[in-house]
């Protein structure tokens, strides 16, 4: 199991760097440039355009500039705002990510724990009414836009029956509204998800098993049947903190929440394309972590992957590469 | 039973002829399959009449789309309006119809580059395999490790506004999952004896992967295409929502739905420019996403007889 988290700890180093110079590279070539952002309504002058262009370091090679990037990335410089003068991106993110991390982990807790259930009665009474309403519920709601369900809920709860508050942050009624519209799109996925999970485990032999032993169903259910098909859908859940965030990204600004999704929304509009390299950077490393942290919680509970990783590490098994494992295709 | 008493009558000479299965071909027994999926059907005649109207929309739609009448800004729902008018008071339903061509457009063009893109790494990698193999590969997890939304205003941002651009920005993410799957699925083939034969008769590696590989990933592939095309239009309208994308005035059904946005404040009197955009992303969402899952099932290989 150690040697599992070393290895994945390892993995994603490569990775994170890849995405790092992948993000840096599309900006660098891109059409706008950042010197004339700067200075605004300045950039007439060639001189002073060639100044600022010397003074940012634009001149300079590609790499050398990565390279200035990534070193700054280890000391946490994320660079400096082009329209916020004086402002480091890093300060303009760390001051508002909370808020975009409360609104996607309420996201997360409220689509588990209706999306798992959802999915379950689905599957548990397969054909039936339950199961054809929750299907087209979760249908529907992947067919609708979470940030359209974000103004209704917007003009129904807060502006018209005035239970919420319409717009802001701080207080934990601030965002019930949001964290229900960017659990939109998690909710349906996690009902789809888990319905066919455990779809594919009620047909196995072991729970049949179970049932002729005389157990009742609601023990079969539980220990055999939610506890293997959980598996999966813990995966799921981990990685659906990349969709939660696109989710709340795009709510923020109905609800006027000083989050990523505004900054990123303002930074768009002003030109700030360093703060939005920021951010996508920013949300890309921590959907990483959140995706090392799921693998590694699935490999605690799967005990067959902590089985694989035992036999191999004690028999020294060479580890050779078969033409398709089931997992990828 | 019902075996039972139709052996017991004789059935009649052509009958019986119909009896014995008809050979099809494997698209003809998916089409088959699918045929008999009612919610399937609907969403392909829906989405067949919906591209017709908007590839014609110069003919059906009743006015210009940039056509103004500032009299009848936000003109209600009436005979000549059927579906009202806009904040300048351009006739709301012939926006939406040419709005259609280019979010239809865009999502087409992105789920083309997806899949073609998608499709020739993962059957180079999984052809070929060794270090170009890992290379190209380690480059999917990569841009894999990006959240789509992200990847994509990044590109946006980079490349700017417009048709291609924007197609570009959310094909980007759509890239390593296509070359996954079609890598793996070509491991499989590879091993496959009629590989080998081909290989014998001396058939280059760019027609076995033309003529043998690819063909036979298809159907997944299809599937998918029809999944990513609902995305992709709620993709576009995400990309709308946050400034990015097409621009108005080009009409865009993601940009239209986002400027009646502007005018939540008075739904009252003003629903129909928010209520008509949403109804058409979302009823095109829904028909692409059924689609997909009727075809689906249609390939679902434990189905096949």
């Amino acid at each position: 199991m150690f040697r599992y988290i070393i290895r994945r700890l390892l993995l994603i180093i490569p990775v994170l760097l890849g995405a790092i110079v992948v993000i840096f590279t599309i900006n660098y070539f891109s059409t706008t440039d950042p010197a004339m952002i700067k200075l605004g309504m300045q950039a007439n002058d060639p001189v002073k355009l060639a100044a600022m262009r010397e003074s940012m370091g634009l001149n300079r090679p590609y790499i050398v500039q990565l390279g200035s990037y990534l070193w700054g990335l280890l000391h946490g410089d994320l660079g400096e705002s082009y329209i916020y003068s004086g402002q480091t991106v890093a300060s303009l993110i760390g001051a508002r990510i909370p808020n975009t991390l409360k609104i996607s982990l309420g996201a997360i807790v409220l689509s588990t724990g209706l999306g798992i259930p959802l999915g379950l009665a689905a599957a548990l009474h397969q054909n039936t009414p339950v199961d054809y309403l929750t299907s087209i519920f979760a249908i529907f709601l992947n067919a609708v836009p979470g940030f359209l369900v974000g103004v209704v809920l917007m003009m129904v709860f807060a502006v018209q029956l005035g239970w919420f508050p319409v717009s802001g942050g701080g207080s934990f009624s601030h965002y019930v509204l949001p964290v229900i519209a960017a659990a939109v799109g998690p909710v349906s996925q996690n009902a789809r998800m888990t319905r066919s999970s455990v779809l594919e485990v009620i047909r196995q032999d072991y729970v049949r098993t179970a049932r002729s032993k005389g157990i009742s169903e609601r023990a079969v259910t539980t220990k055999h049947v939610l506890k293997n098909a959980l598996i999966p859908i813990v995966t799921m859940i981990g990685n659906g903190l990349g969709s939660a965030m696109a989710g709340s990204i795009l709510v923020e600004m109905i609800f006027n929440i000083p989050g990523m999704g505004m900054l990123i929304n303002s930074s768009i509009s002003s030109k700030d394309f360093i703060t939005v390299q920021g951010c996508v950077l920013v949300c890309a490393v921590v959907v990483s972590l959140m995706n090392l942290l799921t693998d590694l919680v699935y490999a605690a509970i799967d005990p067959r992957i902590k089985a694989q990783y035992a036999a191999s590490s004690k028999k020294r098994v060479k580890k050779t590469v078969s033409p398709a494992t089931p997992a990828e295709v | 039973m019902d075996m039972d008493v139709k052996e017991k009558i004789p059935p009649a000479e052509e009958e019986l002829v119909e009896k014995i299965p008809k050979k099809r071909s494997y698209f003809g027994e998916i089409w088959h399959r699918l045929r008999k999926n009612p919610v399937a059907m609907v969403c392909l005649v829906f989405l067949a009449v919906l591209i017709l109207a908007v590839v014609f929309a110069n003919f059906i739609a009743p006015y210009d789309y940039a056509e103004a009448d500032l009299s009848l800004r936000f003109a209600l729902p009436s005979a000549e309006h059927i579906m009202g008018c806009d904040e300048q008071g351009r006739d709301l339903f012939s926006r939406l119809l040419y709005g259609g061509r280019y979010s239809l457009m865009v999502a087409l063009i992105a789920v083309a580059i997806g899949i073609v893109v998608g499709m020739v790494v993962g059957a180079l990698c999984g052809f070929f395999g060794g270090g170009l193999d890992s290379v190209l590969m380690r480059v999917m997890d990569v841009i894999m490790a990006i959240p789509g939304l992200m990847l994509a205003i990044c590109v946006s941002v980079a490349l700017g506004s417009g048709v291609f651009n924007t197609a570009l920005a959310i094909a980007v993410g759509t890239i390593p999952i296509i070359a996954r799957q079609l890598r793996g699925s070509t491991l499989l083939i590879r091993s496959q004896e009629y590989i080998e034969a081909a290989q014998s008769f001396g058939e280059g590696y760019f027609r076995i992967i033309m003529r043998h590989v690819i063909p036979n990933t298809l159907a997944p592939i299809i599937v998918q295409a029809s999944l990513y095309l609902g995305g992709s239009i709620m993709a576009i309208a995400g990309l709308s929502f946050l400034g990015l994308g097409v621009q108005p005035p080009t009409p865009e059904w993601g940009n239209i739905l986002n400027t009646g946005l502007d005018y939540i404040y008075q739904f009252s009197t003003r629903w129909h420019v928010i209520v008509f955009p949403a109804m058409f992303i979302i009823l095109t969402m829904l028909a692409f996403n059924l689609l997909g899952d009727g075809l689906r099932d249609a390939m679902d290989p434990r189905m096949r007889k």
